[in-house]
């Protein structure tokens, strides 16, 4: 329609807008357009004006409404993630400050640690060198009494005596067996394949004590190739053999059987053995003696430092040893346990991985 | 059996005593000179003052030689011993009470002619000192002394 004044409403879209800063669609409310008639009809021109003019400022009430509301929402949003940000950031910052703490702190604790270490091991030195010469003296000068003083002395002074030189001799035991601990629990163990059946073999011939007709010490079959450490190895097995032969009845001659079972097949038939093992082959060796057994009771006290179950008077020892094996096991990556009935002598074993064949060695095997 | 003098270097008076008395028990009529310091013991060997005289303080058929020591410790004696050329051959023996995997590495590593751990019962240390007698006096020939 020619000459006639055009009024249009730019009307709100359906889909939301797309996004206007707040502050914009505060400023710059929806535009309203009017064109003059061609002529200059002016009051069509001012009727079509104050129509647009209404209209506008209707919508623009409409419309004013839905920004605010919309405002509304985005400054919440904004805040909202505003805060996020802010707290993302300092939960940044928070950790880059403990990560250096952290760092700070376990360069601290290594220094402490290295430095303990150091003095443990000054320690152990002093312990080996120092506190054994006073001992050696006791037992040496007691000696000399009894050997050279002898014609002077009645029975209750060389009884003292006696008792001087063995309290010597056993606080250096003592001090001995310490060491011992003390080395297996600070050497590093470096798994490596050990051949069993040789090494408890050798074990067995250094001891005079254990050999026929002193003791039986009988090893059943073959002991096979274990992943361990022939040091701490030879720890466990002779702890193991000196206390089997040890906590005897009176008048019982000492009688150990030694054998290895395969645990392997036992640990794949059911799923929760496996995961413990890991489903490597595992090997138990058993140690069966003849002695006086262990009570139930005393089951949880037997691998504890210093503890003894029995009086020293009946038989000798420091309560270092079963603690040095079951040490030396779990730094094998083994396990160690006993059964065993009082009167009717103890089976204990170790559990071990066994090694790779000979033909599987090969470093590139493994 | 050679019956020149053995030198022993060790600072404790009672190990010096319980020594010297199983030395006498095994038979061992050699003049003892005991350096009670690694120092001393240095200025024995390199006839250094109140050791000067070769006649009275003669080179020792046998150094048995303590690792922990005041002012000069045992490797510090044996390294001297070992570098001098007049003093090199010397039959040194460690004896002490360390039988630490370290000390005996660095013992030989610094050329001991053996290392001997005191036994801490008299009577296994009179069995020692006995077979240092018949191996390093009697058995074994020495090498000669004079460079």
């Amino acid at each position: 329609m020619k000459g006639q004044t055009q009024v249009k409403a730019a009307r709100p879209r359906a889909d939301p807008p797309p996004a206007p800063s707040p502050r914009a669609s505060k400023k710059h409310p929806v535009p309203v357009v009017v064109q003059p008639t061609q002529g200059g009809n002016f009051p069509r021109d001012a009727a079509a004006i104050n129509g647009a003019l209404l209209i506008s400022g209707l919508r623009q009430h409409e419309l004013t409404e839905e920004a605010v509301k919309l405002n509304g929402r985005l400054e919440k949003e904004i805040s909202e993630r505003k805060l996020v940000e802010v707290a993302l950031q300092s939960a940044n910052h928070q950790l880059a400050r403990q990560a250096g703490e952290l760092e700070q702190l376990v360069a601290k604790r290594t220094e402490t640690l290295r430095e303990t270490v150091a003095d443990l091991e000054g320690f152990s030195y002093s312990v080996a060198h120092d506190m054994r010469t006073p001992l050696r003296s006791m037992q040496g000068f007691a000696r000399i009494l009894l050997d050279s003083y002898a014609d002077k002395l009645d029975a209750d002074a060389q009884g003292y005596l006696g008792r001087i030189a063995s309290s010597a001799a056993r606080m250096d035991l003592l001090i001995q067996d310490v060491l011992n601990f003390t080395r297996v629990m600070r050497s590093d163990a470096l798994l490596s394949p050990v051949d069993l059946d040789v090494l408890v073999r050798d074990i067995v011939a250094t001891y005079p004590d254990w050999q026929a007709p002193n003791a039986t010490i009988e090893i059943a079959g073959k002991l096979p190739r274990v992943l361990g450490h022939e040091g701490f190895l030879t720890q466990c097995v002779s702890n193991l053999l000196s206390n089997a032969v040890k906590f005897l009845a009176p008048g019982v001659a000492p009688k150990v059987k030694i054998w290895a079972e395969d645990r392997s097949r036992a640990a794949a038939a059911t799923a929760t053995a496996k995961a413990v093992d890991g489903g490597e082959p595992v090997v138990r060796v058993w140690f069966e003696d003849n002695g006086i057994g262990i009570a139930e009771r005393d089951r949880s006290r037997i691998f504890r430092l210093f503890e003894r179950i029995n009086p020293t008077d009946q038989f000798e020892g420091t309560g270092v040893g079963l603690t040095i094996v079951r040490k030396a096991i779990q730094r094998l990556n083994g396990r160690v346990d006993f059964e065993s009935e009082v009167g009717r002598g103890s089976q204990f074993w170790i559990e071990l991985t066994k090694a790779p064949t000979e033909a599987a060695t090969d470093p590139t095997l493994l | 059996m050679i019956d020149q003098t053995i030198l022993l270097v060790e600072d404790e008076p009672n190990s010096v005593f319980l020594l010297q008395h199983v030395l006498k028990r095994a038979g061992i009529a050699n003049p003892v000179y005991v350096a009670k310091d690694g120092r001393e013991a240095l200025d024995y060997l390199e006839g250094i003052g109140p050791f000067a005289d070769r006649g009275t303080h003669p080179l020792p058929a046998l150094v048995l030689l303590d690792l922990k020591l005041p002012r000069a410790d045992g490797f510090e004696v044996l390294e001297r011993i070992r570098k001098r050329p007049d003093t090199q051959k010397l039959i040194v023996l460690i004896l002490t009470s360390s039988a630490s995997d370290d000390d005996i590495a660095r013992a030989y590593a610094l050329g001991t002619n053996a290392y001997l751990v005191k036994p801490l019962r008299l009577e296994k240390l009179e069995e020692m000192v006995r077979a240092i007698k018949d191996f390093w006096l009697v058995q074994n020939h020495p090498a000669p002394l004079a460079p």
